[in-house]
């Protein structure tokens, strides 16, 4: 059970890597936090936040003073030592070896109620909900700003996705740094598919996001940008994504390593175009099967 | 679905063009260039790098086979930064001759 407080969140912002739900998560704390973006803090907000929240596991609790409480569940056991590590640098009372997620799971069933919550977190887990309030940094803004959209934007995400089967053409994006690969996939795949297109790596979330798009081609190589990050980022939120990875160098462990990650397949570069058309027509498939 | 081959044949030859003009304009020089200036110690190797890759990534897919074969090694030995400047060199050259022969085919 993590607590954050106002003291700690800008800590917390550069402590904290860019995935999704670590994300929602400082989105969350921050808009809820702050005194700047009160407009924020309405009931419709925090049903948005709740049902984003249940997509990820986290379990979120408003407590009284502005304090919000994440639950993060199994599913991101992984990054838990991140948090504990973050919070015990910005909080110097927590005691990450008094309460463990896993015990906190085990034993309490934590109510949605904000004075129980508040009860149970000061009562019987001891942990102090802080309260003093301080202003918050330029770039914390910045960045709560624009996680606000991206947030905003996965709500739209799954109202497109809804859409995917009344589409009257199957909609394919690439993602590849490579205008010759795009212009050849575009000519290729138009106009029997709709396709979009981007050579720019730090898009490739937001473009998956508003468009759902039903296939994905995705360059593993592309500057600044690991692929594996992408593809895992991407499953987070739609967990019926089709992936087919795009590689010069498809080594062995490569391909295995992006299947493990939920790529439905992998096409080493150069690829001959009838054989993209066949990956292509074969994910469709299994898109027609999965619906 | 089935695949209309003569419909991507066509769409192919169109693509071709704007390629070979690539090949042309930004590589075969650049190409060249390197052969001569790459064992100077302020060569860019990274930009060769990439370029290589480029190349083998999108030959073969244009329908010049020749240049991806000749880029793999060459990408390879970049890479792992084991061949001497004589077989880079040599590589280089199998490479300009590809491209080369993709511009005037």
């Amino acid at each position: 059970m993590y607590v954050f407080t106002k003291r700690a969140e800008d800590k917390l912002l550069n402590a904290l890597d860019d995935t999704p739900h670590e994300k929602m998560a400082l989105f969350m704390a921050s808009s809820l936090h702050n005194d700047q973006h009160k407009e924020l803090r309405t009931d419709e907000n925090l049903r948005y936040l709740r049902r984003v929240a249940r997509e990820y596991d986290v379990r979120v609790f408003m407590l009284e003073g502005g304090d919000v409480a994440f639950l993060f569940t199994d599913r991101f056991s992984h990054i838990w030592p991140k948090f504990e590590e973050a919070f015990a640098r910005a909080l110097p009372g927590y005691n990450p070896d008094e309460i463990t997620l896993n015990t906190l799971m085990r034993v309490y069933e934590l109510p949605q109620d904000l004075a129980l919550a508040r009860e149970v977190i000061t009562s019987k887990l001891r942990i102090p909900l802080a309260p003093d309030m301080g202003p918050l940094t330029a770039r914390a803004k910045k960045r709560i700003e624009k996680h606000a959209q991206e947030e905003w934007d996965n709500d739209i995400f799954t109202a497109i996705k809804a859409n995917r089967l009344t589409r009257s053409k199957p909609l394919i994006a690439v993602a590849d740094d490579d205008e010759f690969i795009l212009s050849l996939v575009r000519s290729v795949l138009r106009p029997t598919y709709e396709v979009i297109t981007t050579q720019d790596a730090r898009t490739v979330l937001r473009m998956y996001n508003l468009h759902a798009p039903d296939i994905l081609l995705l360059d593993i190589m592309m500057p600044h940008f690991d692929g594996m990050k992408v593809l895992q980022e991407i499953f987070c939120v739609d967990r019926d994504a089709i992936i087919l990875m795009l590689s010069a160098h498809s080594t062995e462990k490569r391909i295995l390593e992006a299947q493990q990650y939920g790529a439905c397949g992998f096409l080493t570069k150069p690829f001959k175009p009838e054989s993209l058309l066949l990956h292509i027509d074969s994910m469709l498939a299994q898109r027609r099967r999965s619906a | 679905m089935p695949i209309d081959y003569d419909l991507l044949a066509a769409k192919m030859s169109a693509l071709q063009g704007p390629y070979r003009d690539w090949l042309a304009r930004d590589v075969l020089h650049y190409l060249v260039d390197a052969q001569n200036r790459y064992h100077q110690p302020d060569f860019d190797h990274e930009r060769l790098f990439f370029h290589i890759h480029k190349l083998k990534g999108t030959g073969a897919t244009y329908g010049f086979d020749a240049i991806s074969l000749q880029a793999a090694p060459l990408h390879d030995a970049l890479s792992d930064g084991t061949a001497d400047l004589q077989t880079i060199h040599k590589m280089l050259g199998g490479l300009i001759t590809a491209c080369e022969h993709a511009i005037h085919s």
